[in-house]
């Protein structure tokens, strides 16, 4: 038999949606009802047999192919992060959107950070967070994420407080806190 | 810049690249120059002047470039008499950057294509802020990364110009939001899609800042590091506070360099 992916016209690197809308164009072409009584009948009838299979092989070599990797899944998926491939580890994320997943969404968090776009990467960490939200290195990530949004940066020389939007609740807390015990201190000089 | 390109593009200059052309310099190990002249829209008084070197050379070259992309661009955007008005500007660009686009000719084609993805995003009305800001941070990071040749330097530059890029895209949304909203023009933060977008957009924007201080710790400025220091953390940071003025000011504060 030849290539699935071929047959379908579409690239191995497909998402499972990219294949579903390739194989709804191709049946509803080849449909033998269109072609009743017709010379090209028989032709419509191989090459729609010819399109189910490519399609049913495809779908169950992802759905092996994702079961059978399972943890080792993620753990490629690292390295990949790690060795900088973040294009290739966002078509492997893509190919195989796990929503529910923790890990899943912390890493697609982390690619959406390496290329820029802040604004998902927040969201995805932020579900990642939200669902194993014992997960200590979900939590850092999330937390240096949201300490920026909430208008720190790493570095400022002139950082003395005085920032005045949105300052978080911790900070104030700490502030508190630091006043207290210099009040303390004073007390304790009497 | 009056000399490499004409009096046209002196005018246009933005504080864009005039803190491109600081960056530049603030990578060069060479002395500076600086000389009193007299500048074209104060006569009366000499200023101080950096003259003729090279990292004025590539600021000037990329503002060239990108002004007349904007030309092109308000071209397409407005009709009638305004179109007419843009081309007519247009013919006086057109020759410095013919210049400039021959001496930085990847430079050119990036803006070009980035461009383009722009106005494609702009006329789909595209919903994610992330996706709308990517061909201007593209952008920022191509000409920020060409100011130095070193590649550890030249990946924490391209983060840094990327994360700039994305902050004045954000930044001229946020700003321009209100009148948007009236007259139906494309915005990235008016849509349906946030509660918020006001908080939306000044929380997209201490994300952006976030990132471009991490990027900045990494960047080995040789010179003017007060002064970047200044307009990073006071100059930008200030700007959500919805005053651009303030940028401006600090900007020309520091600013005595005539480019």
């Amino acid at each position: 038999m030849n290539d699935p992916y071929s047959i379908l016209g579409v690239s191995p690197s497909a998402t499972d949606d990219e294949i579903k809308t390739a194989y709804r164009k191709l049946s509803q072409q080849y449909h033998p009802d269109k072609h009743l009584d017709s010379v090209m009948e028989e032709i419509a009838t191989q090459k729609m047999a010819e399109i189910n299979a490519a399609y049913d092989q495809i779908m169950n070599m992802r759905r092996s192919g994702a079961a059978a990797q399972g943890e080792n899944f993620y753990t490629n998926l690292r390295t990949m992060i790690e060795k900088g491939q973040y294009t290739e580890a966002d078509n492997v994320l893509e190919q195989n959107r796990q929503e529910m997943s923790g890990e899943w969404n912390f890493l697609k968090g982390t690619v959406c950070l390496s290329r820029g776009w802040l604004n998902d990467a927040y969201s995805y960490y932020e579900k990642a967070v939200r669902l194993e939200p014992s997960n200590r290195e979900y939590q850092a990530a999330f937390a240096r994420m949201r300490s920026s949004r909430n208008g720190n940066m790493s570095g400022n020389p002139y950082n003395s407080g005085g920032s005045g939007m949105n300052m978080n609740s911790a900070n104030c807390l700490c502030n508190t806190c630091q006043l207290l015990i210099c009040a303390d201190c004073l007390c304790d000089c009497c | 810049m009056g000399k490499g390109y004409g009096q046209f593009f002196r005018l246009m200059l933005s504080y864009d690249f005039a803190f491109l052309s600081m960056l530049s310099g603030a990578y060069s190990e060479a002395e500076l120059t600086i000389t009193k002249q007299r500048c074209i829209i104060h006569p009366f008084k000499k200023r101080p002047c950096l003259c003729d070197c090279a990292e004025l050379e590539y600021a000037s070259g990329a503002a060239v470039i990108s002004v007349y992309h904007k030309i092109c661009d308000s071209i397409a955007d407005s009709r009638g008499l305004m179109s007419v008005f843009f081309k007519i500007i247009r013919s006086f660009a057109k020759k410095g950057y013919k210049k400039a686009s021959s001496q930085y000719p990847s430079l050119a084609e990036v803006v070009e294509k980035r461009m383009n993805e722009q106005f494609i995003l702009e006329k789909e009305r595209c919903s994610s802020v992330d996706a709308a800001c990517e061909p201007t941070a593209q952008i920022m990071s191509y000409m920020a990364e060409g100011v130095s040749d070193d590649e550890e330097q030249k990946k924490a530059l391209a983060g840094f110009g990327y994360h700039l890029g994305r902050f004045v895209y954000i930044a001229d949304a946020f700003e321009d939001m209100k009148k948007d909203e009236k007259k139906g023009s494309y915005n990235p933060f008016c849509n349906n899609s946030v509660d918020d977008p006001q908080r939306y957009a000044a929380e997209s924007i201490n994300l952006t800042l976030g990132m471009i201080a991490d990027y900045y710790g990494k960047m080995e400025v040789k010179k003017f590091k007060e002064i970047i220091d200044n307009v990073i953390f006071l100059g930008l940071k200030n700007f959500r506070l919805g005053n651009k003025k303030f940028l401006k000011k600090i900007l020309a504060e520091n600013k005595e360099i005539k480019v």
